[in-house]
């Protein structure tokens, strides 16, 4: 009920009613107020029938007005006579759900209740449907009724397709002034520039900077496009240069070189131009039959009938072909004669040509025949002769070569000849100057030999030759200390070099060594402050384990305690228990056992028991003492005398056995031992005395 | 840091078998070992660590002694259920005491119901001469003890022969609860 009475609120607060009202309000309002509310909002779903003021209204009309609305729009109510009571009355249970149903859909009801007004059929009774002007008329609103129907159809599809005719208005308005205010602009700046100096100048400049603008815009787009172009081109060139490559590379594998390289491109060029060809008349050719088949379907579409015409007409033209073939057959005829002497005539020239062509075949053969022959007894020649068939200029230059060739043949031999003269003069010379020479030689070792420096000459020789072989070495040794300087003067350099290069290194160690130092220092007061922590924290730590130790120990030796507390106290607690029980049986609440009323009769009865039993063992004791020493030496006694029965029982034991041993010697030699046997008998006897 | 694991043994036997004895003996050494008898009356505890040899375990034997007449036995009575094991005593030199162990062994068991009765069997005195009649002959004692699953020993208080069943009790114990523990493992 609350949520209902909410709801209502609301929507009465909302459009269209804005009644300003809070819940209580709403509630404490008297039943003919209510009404009124009722009423204003069946005002609001059809205005024309309601506009009455409830209060001056006839209850009955009232409701008959408002039940018969609600019954049409669709309102769920048993409209018998104990709700018209309550509903005149204005009682809020039956008002409420009425309002609230009302309110709840006021859109889908305002529109029913339009519908209605138009479409809830008159009830005519059957019997004035005889009447014919009767009939006519409802039929009429029965058209009227349907054409209603259909044209409100319309309308909600047409409201619903199309967009608002007002908005669109609203936009051309909008247009329009905006257009009007572009004139008004354009006008004012007209009229502003007319008086202005160098305008048209101006704008001139302006345009043709707009034009200068727009060329720039394209310019650009050109410049992009290009840039495009030589992207594409680039991209070409790699493939081409990445094609080389490959060119190059497979020139290199196949070692082929470059002529069949070249063959090849070329062939391959020659065919892509085939190629190319080819593609060209194709292209060619597709376009004809792209402009036959763009014709064709320009043209207006076949129909059978032009189809028709079509066959028709190449019948005809078929026809026209025969007949003109006919004819030409006749005309043929006609002119023949005038033909036949030219024809024979032509007859016989072929003939002649005929037999000329045969000739000259022959001729050709003959010839090849004979050639073939020639070669022939060329090659037999040949073989018989060993060289080569000379023609006749072949022959003369041959000989020409010959006549040439002796003439330098003999002066060849002049010149030999000469030659050997000159051999012989000059081995002549030589032997006279041998012998010259012997003479001198002989003559120094006479003139030697006379001056007393026998050998001067070949120690000269001697001293000639080593000379010469010392200045060689001194050459060699000069060349080899060239080389040692050269060398020394090298190795100084490369030193030097060295030294340059290893100077900044050099420095760059001085500055490392510095840091290292500063480093070492750095770790050593480190390394002493880590040690010195070091020593703490394990100073700490044993003193903290030392201590972990004791604490363990203690935690020990409590818990060990504690158990044997634990013990401790269930024993506390078995006497404690034993005790109340003493206690109850002090007070006489039960026994102990059969024999005890209580514990402590038990255990004064036991006590006088081992009193009786510590008097007797006390008795016991000094009976001991008394008696001991006597009962020692009795017993000392008698194990003497057992001693003395145990020797008695192992001699009776040897008698027996010397008996017997005696009663068989004496059985094999008479009874000479038989008195030795009884005196022993006789000394063994004992006498015991007290 | 050794594992600790407590043990609760029951001392039971007639009086004047020698419990007290062997309690003290094997607590204190034979040094105390008292030549005049005092009568029990209430119930003392000793407690001795044992260390068990090659394992990280010292077990704390947990040794109560009660007199051996009824009324003070009755203050071991709420230890019979929670005990970990048992030392039955007789006295060689003692038929009755021998006799009598049979009754305690029953007594333990009915209060133990389903736990088993852990524990040695101790012939005490065996230091007296055991030929004679009237002693209690090593066998028997031997039959009594296998029958019950218990093991048999010969204990002197006197010669301070007392350590051996103990710390054999104590291993037992150790052995067991490690078994035990390996199960839990295992589950």
């Amino acid at each position: 009920m609350a949520t209902l009475l909410k709801e209502i609120v609301d929507h009465l607060n909302a459009e269209p009613f804005h009644m300003n009202l809070t819940l209580v309000t709403f509630d404490e309002k008297q039943p003919i107020e209510l009404l009124e509310t009722l009423n204003a909002i069946l005002v609001h779903l059809d205005g024309k029938k309601h506009e009455v003021d409830v209060r001056e209204e006839n209850q009955d009309n009232m409701y008959v007005r408002m039940a018969g609305f609600l019954h049409v729009i669709g309102c769920k109510a048993n409209y018998d006579e104990e709700f018209q009571k309550s509903f005149v009355a204005g009682d809020k249970r039956t008002l409420y759900p009425i309002i609230h149903w009302l309110l709840s859909d006021l859109e889908r009801l305002r529109k029913r209740a339009y519908l209605a007004h138009y479409l809830v059929p008159i009830d005519v009774p059957p019997e004035f449907l005889g009447d014919e002007a009767m009939m006519e008329m409802y039929q009429q609103y029965k058209g009227l009724q349907a054409q209603f129907k259909s044209n409100h159809q319309a309308l909600e599809q047409a409201k619903e397709t199309s967009t608002n005719p007002s908005e669109l208005r609203k936009e051309l308005q909008q247009l329009e002034a905006e257009k009007e205010q572009l004139q008004q602009k354009i006008a004012s700046l007209q009229s502003k520039t007319q008086n202005k100096e160098g305008f048209d100048a101006l704008l001139e400049v302006t345009s043709s900077l707009r034009k200068e603008q727009e060329e720039e815009a394209r310019i650009a787009e050109k410049i992009r496009e290009q840039r495009v172009q030589l992207e594409q081109a680039e991209q070409q060139y790699m493939l081409s240069t990445q094609r080389l490559a490959e060119l190059k590379s497979s020139i290199k594998d196949s070692d082929a070189g470059a002529e069949t390289m070249l063959k090849v491109l070329r062939d391959e060029v020659n065919r892509n131009r085939e190629n190319l060809e080819r593609y060209r008349r194709e292209v060619d050719e597709k376009k004809d039959r792209l402009h036959t088949l763009e014709a064709t379907l320009s043209e207006p579409p076949v129909s059978q009938v032009m189809i028709r015409d079509l066959e028709s007409q190449v019948a005809g033209l078929r026809d026209e072909i025969q007949t003109l073939e006919d004819r030409l057959e006749e005309d043929a005829n006609q002119t023949d004669d005038k033909l036949t002497v030219f024809k024979q005539q032509a007859n016989l020239v072929g003939k002649k040509k005929e037999i000329a062509l045969k000739e000259l075949k022959d001729a050709e053969h003959e010839r090849s025949e004979l050639s073939q022959r020639l070669s022939d007894r060329e090659r037999e020649y040949e073989e018989r002769r060993g060289h080569k068939f000379l023609r006749k200029d072949e022959f003369k230059q041959y000989a020409a070569e010959l006549r040439e060739k002796t003439a330098k043949y003999k002066e060849m031999k002049a010149d030999l000849n000469e030659i050997r003269q000159e051999v012989a003069t000059l081995t002549r010379t030589e032997q006279i100057l041998q012998q010259r020479d012997e003479r001198l030689a002989k003559t120094v070792a006479e003139l030697e030999a006379k001056r007393g420096v026998a050998g001067y000459q070949t120690t000269e020789r001697s001293l000639e030759e080593i000379s010469a072989h010392k200045a060689q070495v001194d050459k060699s040794k000069e060349v080899q200390l060239d080389e040692l300087s050269r060398i020394v003067t090298e190795i100084t350099n490369q030193l030097k070099d060295k030294k340059n290069q290893l100077a900044p290194q050099i420095k760059n160690l001085r500055e490392v060594r510095a840091q290292f130092q500063e480093l070492e220092a750095k770790y050593n007061e480190k390394k002493g402050a880590y040690n010195s922590v070091q020593l703490a924290v394990d100073s700490d730590l044993s003193r903290l384990r030392h201590e972990v130790e004791t604490l363990q120990a203690e935690c020990d030796d409590a818990e060990s305690r504690y158990h044997q507390h634990n013990v401790d106290i269930q024993t506390a607690e078995a006497l404690l228990e034993r005790a109340n029980k003493e206690a109850k049986y002090q007070r006489g609440e039960g026994r102990y056992s059969k024999e005890f009323a209580t514990l402590s009769a038990l255990l004064t009865n036991k006590l006088n028991e081992l009193d009786l039993h510590s008097r007797d063992l006390r008795k016991q004791q000094k009976e001991v003492k008394e008696n001991q020493e006597p009962r020692m030496k009795q017993r000392e006694m008698f194990s003497v005398l057992q001693r003395l029965l145990d020797v008695k029982l192992k001699t009776a034991g040897q008698e027996a056995g010397g008996m017997r041993t005696t009663g068989e010697s004496f059985r094999a030699g008479g009874g000479a031992v038989m008195d030795m046997a009884g005196q022993a008998q006789g000394v063994n006897r004992l006498i015991i005395t007290e | 840091m050794a594992l600790r694991l407590r043990c609760k043994v029951l001392l039971i036997g007639d009086p004047a078998v020698g419990k007290t004895a062997i309690s003290q003996t094997f607590s204190h050494g034979l040094h105390h070992f008292r030549k005049d008898y005092a009568m029990t009356t209430g119930v003392d505890v000793y407690m001795k660590p044992i260390k068990i040899p090659e394992q990280p375990v010292c077990v704390e034997l947990f040794v109560l002694d009660a007199g051996g007449d009824d009324y003070t036995q009755e203050l071991l009575k709420p230890h019979y259920a929670t005990a970990n094991a048992f030392v039955f005593v007789y006295d060689v030199t003692s038929l009755d005491s021998f006799h009598h162990l049979r009754s305690w062994y029953e007594r333990v068991q009915a209060a133990r119901e389903n736990a088993a009765v852990v524990g040695v069997v101790l012939a005490n005195k065996s230091d007296y001469d055991t030929s004679g009649h009237n002693m209690v002959k090593p066998h028997m004692g031997q039959e009594f003890a296998k029958a019950r699953g218990l093991e048999f020993f010969d204990t002197s208080a006197l010669r301070g022969e007392v350590e051996v069943p103990l710390c054999f009790l104590a291993e037992v114990f150790a052995s067991s609860y490690e078994e035990r523990r390996l199960a839990l493992l295992e589950m």
